[in-house]
C-alpha cells in the first residue's frame, strides 16, 4: 500500500499518482515500490542549502531489467508523473538521490549492477548504472585484470555510470571521464531503446571502441540531461604501466597560485604529466587530516593565525600540488627530470617524493586517487567545519595563473563576506583548470544555511557578470546556472527535451530543463 | 583504506561493506569511531539507512536489509579503536 499522504509533484493530483504507483507495483512488484517514509528517507538525504521538503520523492521504485525501465516509462507517461533517474545516487553535494523537485518518482538503478564485459585487450567495459567503482575494482583484482579505473573521490560507493553522465573527473590520465567514454545504451520516454555510435549497428562489434558513429554524436545530450534513461555504458581503462611515480609540490603563499599554473600548464598539455592533477588549497589539505575545531573553536571564518598555525605544525602549504608521471621505469626518469627542472626555474615550491612522504595522509590517499584505488579520505572535507552541508561550486577557468587568481580572489571575497571559508582546489584539465569550492556549512544551524544559500547565488551571479560559469550545479540552483549559459542554449535544450520527452516526464528541473 | 590485492577483498557480502564501506571513513578517523563501541545493531541501521550529517544515508538498494543486518552485528560485536577518532 502507498503512503495515505504522498509528497505530489507539482501540477499532479492524488489520484493519478496513485494509479501510477499502483500501475508500478504490478509491474515490478509491491516490494520494487517504495512509498513509505522509512523507505524514502535514504532518497530524501541531502547536503544543500535549500529544504529538504523541496526535494523530498513521492515514491521510489527499483528496476533490474531494461524492459522494467520501458515499462516504468510507460506507466509515468500515461499518468504524467514525473521520474528522477539515478544510479548510485551518490551525487554528494549536487544533490546526492533526491529529486530536484517534489513528489518525483525516483527510478533507483543501483540494482542493474552487472559487469557485462571487460576487454582486457582493447581496455574497455560495458556495465550497468549501478556498478560502483568499488565493484568493479574488486573485479579487476579477482580476475587477475591488470587495468586501473579513474574514479572521483567518493570512489568506493559511488559509480562509472552516474559521475560520466554528470561530467564529473578524477584524477588519473583517463580523468575526463566522458572523453573516456564509449558508447550507450539509452531508453528514451517513449519506450525505445536507443544504442548510440556503433552500438546502433546490427551485429557491430566496436560499440566500447570507436566513440563517434556515424551522423550527430548524441551521447553528450544524454549527460547532464533529462532526455533519457542511460542503461548501459562504455568505458575505457587505462593499462596498469609498468611504472608509476606520484608527487607533490608545496607552495607557501596564497598567491603562488600564478606561478604554479604558469610553472605546470605547459607540461600538461605536453603530456610529460599526463594525470589531471589538482592544486588543493590549505584548508582542503588540511581538513583531510584534522577537523578545524583543532586549531579554532569559534564560528565565521578561520581566521589568517589558525591557518598560520596549521601551516606551521601540520605540514601542509598554502597549495599543495599533486600529480603523478606513469610509464616505462625510463619514461618516468625523462620526465621526472624535465618536472624537476621546471620547479627548480621558476624559483619555488618544495617536491615531495613517495619516499619522503612515506605513508602519511593526505599524500597516500592522493597517492591512491592518481592511481584508481579506493579511498573515502577526501570526506575528511565534510568534518572541517561539521554540520553536514557541502554545495560543490564549480567554476570552469582557463589554465592560465593570472584567472585562476581572480577566480580564487573573487570567490574567497565572497565566501568570507557570508563567514565561510574558502575551501578549494583546482583540478587541471586539457586546456582549463576545474576549480572546485566546497562551501562548506553547518546545516543544522538555519542561519549559517541561510547565510550559504544566499552566497552560493551570489557566487553564481557574481562570476557570471564576469563570464565564469560553473561546468555542473546541485539541484537546488540548476535553473540560476542555466541561466548564464543564455537563452538560445536554454531554448534548444528546451526543444530537445520536447522532441526526445513530450510530457517532460523524465527529471524534469534536471539542469535548467523541464 | 587500501586493498592492493585480490586476497585482501572479503568473500561475505557483509563483511565486504563493513571492510569496504563503513571502515573507509570510520577506520581512518574521517568519521566518529564505531568499533569496540558496543553500538546496538539498531542504532547502527538507523545511522546506515538515514545518514547523519556528512555521513551518506544507505538505502536498500544499496544494503539489503538482510546484510545491514549482519553489518550491524559486526559492528556490534567489533573489537577496540584501530584509529584516533575524529575531533
Amino acid at each position: 500500500m502507498s503512503d495515505p499522504t504522498p509528497t505530489l509533484p507539482e501540477g499532479v493530483n492524488a489520484a493519478a499518482f496513485d494509479s501510477a504507483v499502483t500501475r508500478l507495483q504490478s509491474l515490478l512488484g509491491p516490494d520494487n515500490v517504495l512509498t513509505n517514509d522509512e523507505q524514502l528517507a535514504p532518497y530524501s538525504k541531502i547536503m544543500l542549502s535549500t529544504p529538504d521538503e523541496q526535494h523530498r520523492p513521492g515514491a521510489a521504485v527499483l528496476a533490474t531489467t531494461v524492459e522494467e525501465v520501458q515499462g516504468i516509462m510507460r506507466v509515468c507517461n500515461q499518468f504524467r508523473t514525473p521520474v528522477w533517474p539515478i544510479s548510485t545516487g551518490r551525487n554528494f553535494g549536487y544533490g546526492s538521490a533526491a529529486p530536484a523537485t517534489r513528489g518525483q518518482i525516483v527510478l533507483d538503478l543501483k540494482r542493474m549492477n552487472r559487469i557485462l564485459d571487460i576487454d582486457p585487450v582493447l581496455c574497455t567495459a560495458l556495465v550497468e548504472p549501478g556498478v560502483t567503482y568499488q565493484q568493479l575494482w574488486n573485479h579487476l583484482k579477482q580476475n587477475d585484470i591488470p587495468l586501473w579505473l579513474s574514479c572521483p573521490a567518493p570512489s568506493s560507493i559511488a559509480g562509472p555510470v552516474g559521475n560520466t553522465l554528470d561530467r564529473g573527473v578524477g584524477y588519473t590520465p583517463y580523468g575526463e571521464h566522458f572523453m573516456m567514454q564509449c558508447g550507450m545504451e539509452v531508453v528514451l520516454a517513449t519506450g525505445e531503446v536507443l544504442r548510440t555510435g556503433m552500438g546502433s549497428v546490427e551485429n557491430s562489434n566496436t560499440w566500447q571502441a570507436f566513440k563517434w558513429g556515424y551522423g550527430p554524436y548524441l551521447d553528450g545530450i544524454f549527460t547532464q540531461s533529462n532526455y533519457g534513461v542511460v542503461t548501459k555504458m562504455g568505458l575505457w581503462l587505462m593499462p596498469e604501466p609498468p611504472a608509476y611515480m606520484p608527487f607533490s609540490i608545496r607552495y607557501e603563499e596564497d598567491d603562488d597560485i600564478d606561478l604554479i599554473v604558469e610553472t605546470l600548464r605547459p607540461l600538461r598539455i605536453a603530456g610529460v604529466i599526463p594525470n589531471a592533477f589538482v592544486i588543493a588549497n590549505l584548508m582542503w589539505e588540511a581538513s583531510a587530516v584534522i577537523p578545524r575545531s583543532k586549531y579554532y573553536e569559534g564560528t565565521g571564518v578561520t581566521p589568517p593565525e589558525a591557518l598560520a598555525e596549521i601551516k606551521r605544525n601540520e605540514g601542509v602549504g598554502a597549495w599543495n600540488v599533486y600529480a603523478a608521471l606513469y610509464g616505462t621505469p625510463e619514461q618516468v626518469e625523462v620526465n621526472w627530470n624535465i618536472v624537476r627542472r621546471a620547479v627548480e626555474d621558476s624559483g619555488r615550491g618544495r617536491l615531495i617524493t613517495e619516499e619522503e612522504a612515506g605513508d602519511t595522509e593526505p599524500f597516500k590517499y592522493r597517492a591512491q586517487l592518481m592511481r584508481g584505488d579506493m579511498t573515502l579520505q577526501e570526506f575528511g572535507l565534510y568534518r572541517w567545519r561539521g554540520g553536514g552541508g557541502s554545495m560543490w561550486f564549480a567554476p570552469v577557468s582557463q589554465a592560465k595563473g593570472s584567472e585562476t587568481k581572480a577566480q580564487m580572489e573573487l570567490a574567497e571575497g565572497i565566501l568570507n563576506e557570508y563567514g565561510l571559508d574558502y575551501v578549494a582546489e583546482f583540478v587541471v584539465g586539457m586546456r582549463d583548470m576545474h576549480h572546485i569550492v566546497d562551501v562548506l556549512f553547518d546545516r543544522t544551524d538555519p542561519d549559517e544555511k541561510a547565510a550559504a544559500h544566499e552566497c552560493f547565488g551570489r557566487l553564481l551571479s557574481e562570476f557570471g557578470q564576469r563570464g565564469y560559469a560553473v561546468y555542473r550545479v546541485n539541484t537546488g540552483f540548476m535553473d540560476q546556472a542555466a541561466e548564464l549559459y543564455g537563452p538560445v542554449k536554454r531554448a534548444v535544450d528546451q526543444k530537445l527535451k520536447r522532441a526526445l520527452d513530450p510530457n517532460g516526464i523524465i527529471a524534469p528541473g534536471k539542469s535548467g530543463i523541464v | 583504506m587500501t586493498y592492493q590485492d585480490k586476497n585482501s577483498i572479503p568473500q561475505d557480502p557483509a563483511e565486504q561493506v563493513y571492510e569496504q564501506v563503513c571502515m573507509g571513513c570510520h577506520a581512518t578517523g574521517v568519521g566518529p569511531v564505531i568499533i569496540g563501541r558496543d553500538l546496538p545493531p539498531e542504532a547502527v541501521k538507523l545511522f546506515v539507512r538515514n545518514g547523519s550529517r556528512a555521513m551518506p544515508a544507505f538505502t536498500e538498494a544499496m544494503i539489503d536489509d538482510e546484510t545491514l543486518d549482519r553489518v550491524a552485528q559486526l559492528v556490534a560485536a567489533s573489537e577496540g579503536p584501530t584509529a584516533p577518532a575524529a575531533q
